[in-house]
């Protein structure tokens, strides 16, 4: 043992052959380093490494995003760009971040706008500690850590008989005080390109009534109702794929030919103006943005999916003209940020998504997702209570040729 | 004249090896890691949100601007509602450069005039100024302190909530720090049978739902809204007898 080791040191040592591979297996190494892609700077010096997150996965996919922390809006993601294992790094979203969360009471009153009337930034973003974050990484704005980052298995990423991989996945979270309630608001990004976003529901309820129309029977007896009230979550995709340019907006749903309910034909709207539309379950009404300037290897169009994942609806009164829809494409405006009260300013800038459908020609698509979740309080809500999770999926379709695991 | 010693060949090559390895290492060594997150300075770039230093230079450019003296006018009652980084347009961005950029919003409650100013940080200079009436943001730790403080010194509210704090904690209420608070907004056009009498002028009025527990986290059954530009109680909105 001792002599092969003294023998390779010997002709690393002493031939010229063993030198040279020294000098050059090194400078490999050196040239390696000096040419590797700097892993935490930003697109085009969009924001700086301490509001930027880069994470590589085990098995090579890769997302990078910079994050900004805003008053009404809290958390807000730009230019999310993924790469799946051995292609292409390309842009997917501009701009990610929740439009509103509106709380209506069954009651009538109260109606309380989280993002628009009391903010999920500035002093209702929780400092977050060690507790909120186990297994994870606190990340700060400069004055209190704000997010959680955990990188965390996800489970089968695919299996067929002796063919197993296993996937990854990045969540980032963020904790904001409402009222009574606690909104932890996530992101999750799996290395095969899937972006969850999602809300936890949780801390207290806020309201209660003696009225047992509009509420649960709380505590002892029934006397003291916990009032119904629904969740109205919104979020606003600013989507980029690759650039702004290029991008359409499409619907895909199905229907049943001359009535004959044995068969569904597939049928593919593409949106060339601002149109405001609802959930259909019934006919598996998806939508997906894509670029017909980019395409994979097989020469389809690169595109991200959204599907209809609604369970429950809210439409409201005429006062929340808004609710009549529940999925919004509309021109990406500057002004246009949020899903009710947005504040004025600028030419064509309206009060709430309904209005900005208005006729403009959609060359840049935002999307606006609605999710409603009626929460019907029980007596395991008090007085701390459970997690409830809400949320979608945005999905690559044709973004890669084949399956991008390796 | 001296003879210039001769350098084996395997001699610089072992000179070649141990200068690389060298090199290698302080390359690896001072290589950037992932893992080690830089702690946010005051030194922000692109789409960064404003550091501290960023909100004050804002703050200072914005409010000795001629129109936010004229904003102020003879009012002692105005309040720095919100300095935060101006959202560029889509345009400026695909430049790839564009200066940092600040909103700085101030409220006028005698006027009921909201202040939006544009301040480029670099050149110290406000580059849009506009005022609207009928634009609220969301309440500041500062509006949900006075918000109490109104509420608490109103003879119905101020009564009621002092009961329900004695029934949920058992204690007189004495400062109103011992109260857990949360404010948001209230318009009367969200709540066209709630927003009537004194409330109907909320909106145009800046108005917050007060939502108050006990510092220990049990809830006050009560919503009073507060009308901030009134300094009133529009409604005591207590949840008994519904």
């Amino acid at each position: 043992m001792s002599r092969s080791v003294s023998r390779i040191a010997r002709f690393f040592w002493s031939t010229p052959q063993g030198l040279l591979s020294i000098v050059i297996g090194l400078g490999v190494v050196c040239a390696a380093v000096l040419t590797r892609p700097a892993s935490t700077a930003a697109q085009g010096g969009s924001c700086s490494p301490s509001f930027n997150i880069v994470v590589t996965f085990d098995n090579g996919a890769n997302w990078n995003l910079c994050w900004e922390e805003r008053t009404k809006e809290g958390i807000v993601f730009r230019f999310v760009t993924y790469t799946p294992p051995g292609e292409t790094a390309r842009q997917i979203l501009f701009r990610a971040n929740l439009a509103e969360v509106h709380v209506p009471y069954d009651l009538g009153t109260p109606r309380f706008f989280e993002l628009s009337g009391a903010g999920l930034g500035g002093t209702h973003l929780y400092d977050l500690a060690p507790d909120d974050c186990p297994n994870g990484t606190l990340i700060s704005n400069g004055v209190k850590d704000v997010l959680c980052q955990t990188i965390e298995d996800r489970g089968y990423a695919y299996k067929d008989y002796a063919l197993v991989a296993h996937g990854q996945e990045m969540s980032l979270h963020s904790v904001s005080t409402e009222g009574a309630y606690n909104y932890v608001i996530g992101w999750s990004f799996t290395d095969d390109g899937t972006i969850e976003p999602w809300l936890g529901f949780t801390g207290q309820l806020a309201v209660y009534t003696f009225d047992p129309s509009y509420g649960w029977p709380l505590g002892v007896g029934n006397t003291n109702y916990a009032a119904n009230h629904f969740h109205n979550i919104w979020w606003r995709l600013d989507f980029d794929l690759g650039t702004a340019a290029g991008d359409v907006a499409e619907e895909i749903e199905f229907t049943s030919p001359d009535g004959d309910a044995s068969k569904r034909v597939i049928g593919v709207t593409a949106y060339t103006v601002e149109t405001a539309r609802q959930h259909s379950p019934e006919t598996y009404r998806a939508w997906r943005v894509k670029d017909p300037t980019i395409t994979n290897a097989d020469g389809h169009p690169i595109s991200y999916e959204i599907g209809t994942e609604a369970n429950h609806i809210f439409r409201g009164p005429a006062t929340e003209p808004w609710t009549e829809y529940d999925f919004y494409v509309t021109q990406s405006r500057n002004c246009e940020r949020y899903a009710a009260h947005n504040p004025p300013g600028g030419v064509n800038c309206a009060d709430n998504v309904l209005a900005f459908v208005n006729g403009e020609t959609v060359s840049d698509p935002v999307v606006w997702y609605g999710a409603t979740f009626h929460h019907l309080p029980r007596d395991e809500d008090e007085d701390v209570m459970p997690v409830h999770h809400h949320g979608f999926h945005i999905v690559p379709r044709d973004w890669t040729a084949v399956n991008p695991f390796p | 004249m001296r003879a210039i010693p001769r350098i084996s060949p395997l001699l610089l090559l072992r000179l070649a090896a141990v200068f690389m390895l060298l090199l290698t290492a302080t390359l690896v060594l001072a290589a950037p890691r992932t893992e080690s997150r830089p702690s946010p300075s005051d030194l922000r770039i692109g789409f960064d949100p404003l550091s501290p230093a960023e909100q004050s230079r804002a703050q200072e450019v914005a409010l000795k601007h001629p129109a936010a003296l004229a904003h102020q006018g003879q009012s002692q009652r105005t309040e720095l509602l919100l300095v935060e980084t101006h959202e560029e347009d889509k345009a400026v961005i695909a430049s790839g450069d564009w200066p940092r950029r600040a909103d700085v919003y101030v409220y006028n409650y005698d006027t009921d005039e909201l202040l939006w100013a544009v301040v480029n940080l670099p050149a110290g200079a406000v580059e849009h100024v506009e005022t609207m009436h009928n634009v609220q943001l969301p309440p500041t730790a500062a509006e949900s302190a006075r918000a109490v403080q109104i509420a608490l010194a109103d003879a119905t509210a101020g009564a009621v909530i002092r009961d329900l704090y004695r029934q949920a904690s058992g204690r007189d209420l004495g400062q109103p720090g011992q109260l857990r608070v949360q404010a948001t907004l209230f318009r009367a056009a969200d709540e066209p049978e709630v927003g009537v009498g004194p409330a109907a002028a909320c909106g145009l009025h800046r108005c917050v739902y007060l939502m108050l527990a006990t510092a220990e986290g049990a809830l006050l059954r009560i919503l009073p809204i507060v009308d901030l530009s009134a300094s009133q109680v529009v409604l005591v909105n207590q949840w008994e007898g519904e």
